[in-house]
């Protein structure tokens, strides 16, 4: 339970996790400062931000079943890796593994209220993201001067760069584009759910129990759009 | 102050994260030179790309996904409820499962005269 030190002065009492200890010593008797029988220490922002991704989880779900079926009742399904560059993704799959690494490591230092070492690795982590959507949208307009949109595919005899998709059901490029451009939103939204907690971190004179409890919740956010992007990638571009 | 967050630990499973994203990029190209052949019933699973690599591939995204929701964002250390509550997309698996078995059956019975007359 006690993954997080610095926030166990901010009035709550970490303890075994079952409603033994109450805070008292703090003088906080109202009700809000108990420890949850259910959930521990884990305050009432990180479990909203736990139903939030749950409900988000499964719209990618979804997004993921319905693109599965799609593809399975079609047997001119191409091959993915064929048509997609899996080298460039690859490589923004990284991208997105070393932000998750660089945001652990910010609310590291949080937690030992090592300032700028926090603000460093949260600046890292928001550039992280920012080089994968540059990534995102190196790719797309590639496969978009290609022929290759939300709508469907040019058929070669309209545009020459498009005889790479001859055959090619056009789901397949409605799938790609919905399933890769939602998870690019979460992305654009984390970069900048970022930014306002860098800026709120550079404002902070040192760091508290509240804002390391407010950065963690936004590492939830940021290591959920990670976590996804490992699956749409797997199903998306490899499978 | 003392920190319990394991920078090893992190650093750690960065490395697993890397090295198993290596293992996912290399296995369709591995795959399409050596195997995913040729029996018959690979030939029915191959109508619908389910190969050995396929389940592999599955397997490694869903045990990356596990790792990152397990350390990186803390739910080892989190009560049960809120493991289970984190835990509840995955029913979607649950559905994935009706739908191919599903659509396995059906081509499965098309190809298959006698067993589809047999039936009717």
């Amino acid at each position: 339970m006690s993954h997080a030190p610095a926030a166990s002065h901010a009035g709550h009492n970490h303890g075994s996790g079952h409603g033994h200890d109450h805070g008292s010593e703090h003088g906080h008797s109202s009700i809000g400062h108990v420890i949850d029988h259910d959930f521990g220490a884990a305050t009432n922002g990180k479990i909203a931000m736990w139903i939030f991704l749950v409900t988000d989880g499964l719209t990618f779900a979804g997004l993921l079943l319905g693109y599965g079926y799609l593809r399975m009742r079609n047997p001119q399904w191409p091959n993915p890796q064929e048509l997609l560059g899996i080298a460039l993704t690859g490589a923004a799959t990284f991208l997105l593994i070393c932000s998750s690494l660089s945001m652990v490591l910010s609310l590291a230092a949080a937690a030992e209220k090592k300032k700028s070492s926090m603000l460093m690795w949260l600046f890292l982590t928001a550039l992280g993201g920012a080089g994968f959507l540059g990534i995102q949208y190196y790719e797309y307009s590639h496969l978009v001067h290609e022929g290759m949109t939300i709508s469907g595919l040019a058929k070669p005899e309209h545009l020459e760069g498009a005889w790479r998709f001859a055959g090619v059901p056009e789901n397949f490029a409605s799938t790609f584009y919905i399933v890769t451009g939602f998870h690019g939103l979460h992305v654009t939204t984390g970069v900048i759910y970022l930014l306002v907690l860098l800026i709120k971190g550079m404002r902070q004179r040192e760091i508290t129990p509240e804002f390391y409890n407010v950065l963690e919740i936004g590492g939830l956010f940021w290591h959920f759009v990670d976590l996804v992007w490992i699956l749409v990638f797997t199903f998306i571009y490899l499978v | 102050m003392s920190s319990s967050h394991s920078r090893k630990t992190y650093i750690a499973v960065f490395f697993a994260l890397g090295v198993l994203t290596l293992i996912e990029i290399w296995i369709p190209g591995f795959a399409n030179k050596y195997g995913n052949s040729a029996s018959v019933t690979q030939k029915l699973f191959a109508q619908y790309n389910a190969h050995w690599s396929t389940w592999a591939l599955y397997a490694l995204s869903i045990a990356k996904a596990g790792i990152v929701g397990a350390y990186f964002m803390h739910l080892k250390h989190e009560t049960k409820w809120l493991k289970f509550i984190a835990i509840l997309p995955a029913i979607a698996a649950f559905y994935a499962f009706v739908l191919g078995a599903e659509t396995l059956f059906r081509f499965y019975m098309e190809n298959n005269p006698t067993l589809m007359s047999q039936i009717k």
